[in-house]
């Protein structure tokens, strides 16, 4: 079982997050934040396999989150889903450790 | 602005009107016209009249041939026999001899050998009193000048002598000395008005009120240091040019009746006085009396030999004085009288006394005496004179002799002078003769100038026709008078009771047998033989007997020409005639003349002049170079020139080729010209109808001098033919009123001797004294005021004394009335005015600023004196001077400065509050953009993923493919939406965003579709703000080509090219078959939304459709700039 935690401001989008990995057979939702701090938090605990998270987030950006989560040691991949479609942002994105990137 | 340009006007406000500026002209210099003798289409224009040329039209109306010879035949208008003359025996006359002036020294002559029994006497130097003298200053105010208005001629004056009294400004009519002082300037020492100075323009009276010690005043000298002593009835005064010094009794004089000053060669001032001669030698002064050997106290005049004795004039004869001793001359040694007035040294070396008794000379042998019984005017002699011809001059009681050594001629009241008690006699630099008199006023005599007949009824006359018959007698023909023959102041008067068919003649002649002609008004012709008057009438009425002027010629034939039947030919027994009819030009016959050739000239009135050489007439006009047609007199020049005077165009000499006119234009009198004469020295005289006109020839020119009446005329008409010279060289001429003569011997040229000099000077209106003006001193500065002089040097004036006249004179008594002046007044205006008689300038309302005032004066013949020049200088007011400008200006810059700086600032103001609103603008757009993409882009994936979802558990398939349908209408709006959020992005307003935007959207696009896409890129997109409004229209301009080509054109090759210049240069090319354009353009949504866009950016499209179709798009860059 793959367990996911998702990171997202925007709740149509967390919700259909979250629809779309219930209905995954392999696949456990452990927990879903609307902000940044929060999630730093719970994934510290939770240690997911994967975060998914946006970039643009309240109070922190999803490049800082990726940051603070690498640096406190949490063994996790970290799948970037956002609006930005800029090679900028993707590479950045990639830089800061994300494994993967979609765009909404 | 605005500010600046109402500065300025508030100075012109302040300055005001500057100046007034007199008008500006100079005399161009006189050229003497000569026109060719033109036969060959004849001249047009008159240069005279300036009108076109007049032909000479007869009485029937035909124009007469001119330029041309015309073989004219006169008719047999008479014979003598036919006529019939009146021969009458003719009258001895009326004579009466003329009162004149001349008298020849008549009676015995009185000469006393001189008797050397003489009386000496020692002089003794005890008996000399000694006195210091330390003359007293006085407080002196210069007096306000009296405008002297022009000397006048009395009414009978025969001779040029004009005079000053007190109606021209004269303080008194008592005029007892007269000085003419180096400056030119005459001082006329008064019986009660003081002393008058007098410089042609203004009267300046010094009185006690000035600081004369008495306003009786007998005598007034200049001192070789220049410094006036006037000697009066009280005292001396002695001006320096600055300051009034006065010598009184109470200083010690034994008597302070002042009777003669003079200097002598030691410098020594002496003075004659009713107590004895004063010596005043620096401060001392001695005095002569009785006491140390003088003949008498009362002391008339004092002279100085040229041994240096001084010789002393009193009631008791004559001392004479050589440092040592005394030696009196009395009747006894043949003195005319022991009364002595006046003494005068002869440049011949004799010695003149003037006595109550009569006046004798003294050669150093004998004494001559002379008297009134022998034609001196009167033996009660004041003064004497002796002029440049060694005449000697005597001033008496009963008038002015003239003596030359053999008569006197006396000048009375009878000649012109205003009194016959004629004090002190001068002459000025101009020869002019002036006396003072008892009660007259001064006198001035011209010698050398017109003399007019004596007062006897011809002298109101007309005189109309003159000549001298070979025996020197002259004969006049005058209106009302009958015929005159005048010689040796003789008058014969010929009436009708001694033969005259008529009281007048207007033509006379003497023909080679001595016979005089007359020619009468309306009554034919007479020959007069000394005896007998032989009358001819002519047959034909009154025209033919109006004898206007006779000729004799070569031949012996006489020629007569009348007013109104032509020209008369008479050879002894018949009268030819030539009228009009018979082709002459003109029945009015003026002047005829016969020249050295034997021609015959004819003058006519309205026919021009016409020349018969004895075969043939020819007739000149206007048209051949006449300078009129109407022809009045004429004359023949000693080179053979004909000279033709006219009506209303001057006089002109005609040599044969050529016109030389003399017209007023040049400087005649008066264009109708009545007489001509040339003179034994080769002058013309003009007789005009506004004076008489000299012409000096020189050259191919002349030089002009005009006489009116100012100069000694009696009357300024001349008339037709009336002038001759006789043999003394005496020109004559016939006036309207009587017989005037101009003696050649006596006359002069007038010399250049004007001298110009300023005389006061008025500020304000007000004539100041600035020596002893105390208030003037208060407002104007100056340096220094040089003697004599009312102008100051260095004159510094405040602003508001700026109104200033110039008062000058030009001291020449020649033609006082023909001086004129022009000045300038540099730093206002540099053109000379226009010469003019007025001795003044005035400017008003003049600017600070230092000024240079220049005036010169032009004599009669029309040189000019070297400018006098004044300089002064007239200080700013307050508001004028540089501080106050600088100030002025300063607060102009400031004003100016703080006025910009506000501008500046507003704008600033605007510009950032723009700047601000459109940063909000821009902020409004960034988080409005970011919101959307933040929140609705989020929030649409999120819907658009469940859609997905939700789709994809439906089993029914047409309810899957309604979930479908929303999920791509999802996709769309999502597409949509972003290139709004891209549009909004402040971030992307740049071209290089635009460019990435395009290739990234077109690849997009094309993606889905089975076309090939082929993207070219510039190597350097300029770094160029361009808004997002723009950016949306270029980039949906793109978009609606590529969705034109997916839909319309079934290409499967598609090449983008973007392209950065001046313009941004999209070129979509596809391989389609292509559109037909623009009919699509116009009628299709897509192209129409293509066109706006385009324009919207200020681009231009093109459409090319040729095997696939090619959209360029160029859009200027440079509006992003």
């Amino acid at each position: 079982m793959i367990s996911i935690s998702i990171v997202e401001d925007n709740e149509q989008f967390r919700k259909a997050l979250e629809t779309i990995i219930a209905s995954q057979q392999d696949m456990v939702l452990v927990d879903s934040y609307p902000d940044a701090e929060k999630a730093v938090e719970g994934i510290r605990m939770s240690a997911p396999d994967i975060v998914i998270t946006d970039l643009s987030l309240p109070g922190m950006q999803g490049f800082e989150l990726m940051f603070k989560l690498r640096t406190a040691s949490v063994n996790t991949q970290f799948l970037v889903c956002t609006i930005h479609d800029d090679d900028e942002a993707v590479f950045e994105a990639l830089k800061s450790g994300a494994s993967g990137y979609i765009v909404k | 602005m605005k500010l600046h340009v109402c500065c300025c006007f508030i100075f012109f406000v302040a300055l005001g009107c500057q100046s007034e500026s007199p008008k500006q002209e100079q005399d161009a210099a006189v050229s003497f016209k000569k026109f060719p003798l033109n036969l060959n289409g004849g001249y047009r224009t008159n240069y005279v009249k300036g009108e076109p040329v007049k032909f000479i039209i007869n009485q029937s109306g035909d124009t007469v041939k001119t330029g041309v010879p015309l073989g004219i035949k006169g008719k047999i208008l008479a014979t003598v026999s036919s006529v019939k003359p009146a021969v009458l025996k003719a009258g001895v006359g009326h004579s009466e001899q003329l009162i004149t002036n001349t008298y020849l020294l008549r009676g015995q002559m009185i000469e006393k050998p001189f008797d050397p029994v003489l009386i000496e006497k020692p002089y003794d130097s005890s008996a000399t009193v000694q006195l210091d003298i330390h003359p007293r200053k006085v407080n002196f105010k210069q007096p306000d000048p009296v405008k002297a208005l022009p000397l006048r001629f009395k009414d009978n004056a025969r001779f040029n002598i004009q005079y000053l009294d007190v109606e021209q400004g004269l303080g008194s009519s008592y005029v007892y000395s007269i000085l003419q002082d180096s400056r030119g300037r005459l001082w006329f020492g008064t019986d009660g008005a003081g002393v008058n100075v007098y410089d042609g323009q203004y009267f300046i009276p010094y009185t006690e009120k000035q600081g004369l010690t008495n306003n009786v005043v007998s005598v007034v000298f200049e001192d070789s240091k220049g410094k006036i002593w006037m000697g009066t009835q009280h005292g001396i005064t002695i001006y320096d040019g600055k300051n009034f010094y006065q010598i009184t009794k109470e200083m010690g004089l034994l008597n302070d009746e002042i009777l003669d000053i003079m200097e002598d060669g030691k410098g020594n001032i002496w003075i004659a006085t009713l107590k004895g001669a004063y010596k005043l030698s620096g401060a001392k002064l001695s005095i002569y009396t009785v006491k140390n050997g003088l003949v008498s106290d009362n002391v008339r005049a004092i002279m100085e030999d040229e041994q240096g004795k001084l010789w002393f004039a009193t009631d008791r004869g004559i001392s004479v004085f050589d440092g040592q001793g005394f030696i009196e001359y009395h009747k006894t040694n043949g003195l005319v009288s022991d009364n002595i007035f006046c003494m005068l040294k002869a440049r011949n070396g004799d010695m003149w006394f003037g006595s109550t008794e009569g006046i004798c000379s003294f050669d150093g042998r004998k004494f001559r005496h002379y008297f009134k019984h022998q034609g001196l005017v009167s033996d009660y002699v004041w003064s004497f004179l002796e002029d440049e011809k060694a005449n000697i001059w005597i001033g008496s009681y009963g008038g002015v002799s003239r003596f030359d050594g053999k008569s006197f001629v006396n000048f009375t009241k009878e000649e012109g002078l205003s009194n016959n008690g004629v004090r002190q006699l001068i002459k000025d630099r101009n020869g002019n003769i002036w006396w003072g008199t008892d009660g007259g006023g001064v006198n001035m005599l011209r010698t050398g100038s017109f003399v007019h007949m004596a007062n006897h009824p011809l002298s109101q006359r007309k005189i109309r026709s003159m000549i001298q018959d070979r025996n020197g007698v002259f004969w006049f023909g005058s209106d009302g008078n009958g015929i005159s023959s005048l010689k040796d102041d003789k008058l014969t008067n010929y009436t009708l009771a001694d033969g005259l068919p008529i009281m007048g003649g207007r033509a006379l002649l003497e023909d080679r047998k001595g016979n005089l002609w007359i020619g009468y008004d309306g009554k034919g012709v007479s020959k007069y033989d000394g005896k007998y008057f032989t009358h001819y009438l002519l047959p034909g009425g009154m025209e033919m007997n109006i004898i206007r002027s006779i000729a004799e010629d070569n031949s012996g034939n006489l020629w007569f020409g009348t007013y109104g039947a032509g020209l008369l030919k008479f050879d002894g027994r018949q009268f030819l005639q030539f009228n009009e009819k018979d082709g002459f030009s003109s029945d009015r016959i003026i002047s005829l003349l016969i020249d050295s050739k034997g021609n015959l000239w004819i003058g006519s009135e309205g026919g021009g002049l016409s020349k018969y050489d004895g075969k043939k007439f020819t007739h000149f006009s206007e048209k051949e170079g006449l300078p009129s047609n109407k022809v009045f007199s004429l004359a023949e020049d000693s080179a053979g020139n004909i000279w033709i005077g006219t009506a209303g165009g001057g006089v002109c000499k005609f040599d044969g080729s050529h016109f030389t006119y003399l017209t007023e234009h040049e400087g005649l009198s008066n264009n109708n010209v009545w007489s001509i004469k040339e003179d034994h020295k080769g002058r013309y005289w003009f007789g005009t109808d506004n004076g008489l006109t000299l012409a000096l020839p020189r050259g191919d020119e002349f030089d002009l001098y005009r006489y009116g009446v100012e100069d000694g005329l009696k009357s300024a008409d001349f008339n037709l033919r009336t002038v001759w010279e006789d043999g003394e060289h005496r020109i004559w001429w016939g006036m309207g009123k009587g017989l005037s003569y101009l003696d050649l011997d006596e006359f002069n040229l007038p010399e250049d001797l004007l001298n110009l000099q300023f005389s006061f000077l008025t500020i304000n209106g007000r004539a100041y004294d600035f020596r002893s003006d105390i208030s003037a001193r208060e407002k104007i500065s100056f340096s220094d005021i040089p003697v004599f002089s009312r102008y100051p040097l260095g004159l510094t004036l405040p602003y508001n004394q700026n109104h200033l006249t110039f008062h000058f004179a030009a001291t020449d008594w020649q033609a006082p009335h023909q001086i004129r002046y022009s000045y300038r007044l540099k730093g206002l205006d540099d053109k000379w005015s226009t010469p003019s008689p007025n001795a003044l300038a005035e400017y008003r309302n003049l600017s600070y600023g230092n000024y240079v005032f220049e005036v010169k004066a032009m004599s009669r013949e029309g040189t000019w004196t070297t400018p006098q020049t004044y300089f002064f200088r007239i200080l700013p007011a307050w508001w004028q001077t540089w501080w106050f400008r600088a100030l002025e200006l300063l607060l102009l810059a400031t004003l100016i400065s703080l006025f910009s700086r506000y501008i500046y600032l507003n704008k600033l103001r605007k510009q950032r509050e723009a700047m601000e609103r459109q940063l909000a603008l821009q902020y409004e757009r960034q988080r409005i953009s970011s919101e959307m993409h933040d929140d609705i882009g989020a929030g649409l994936s999120g819907v658009k993923l469940m859609a997905e979802m939700a789709g994809a558990k439906i089993k029914d398939e047409e309810e899957r493919n309604e979930v479908l349908r929303i999920y791509q209408s999802l996709g769309a709006i999502s597409s949509r939406m972003k290139e709004v959020i891209w549009s909004l992005n402040v971030e992307n307003d740049d071209l290089p965003s635009l460019v990435s935007f395009i290739q990234k959207q077109a690849r997009q696009l094309m993606e889905a579709y089975p076309c090939e896409l082929t993207v070219v890129l510039p190597e350097r997109i300029p770094d160029i703000e361009i808004d997002g409004e723009s950016r949306r229209n270029i980039f949906l301009l793109v978009k609606e080509s590529l969705h034109n080509i997916i839909k319309h054109s079934r290409a499967d090759k598609v090449s983008l090219s973007i392209a950065c210049s001046n313009e941004l240069l999209i070129t979509i090319r596809d391989n389609g078959h292509g559109f037909e354009y623009p009919s699509k353009l116009q009628t299709g949504n897509g192209l129409r939304n293509m066109k706006r866009r385009i324009e919207a950016v200020h681009g231009r499209m093109q459409v090319i459709s040729d095997h696939g179709t090619t959209i360029k798009l160029g859009i200027p860059l440079k509006q992003y700039l």
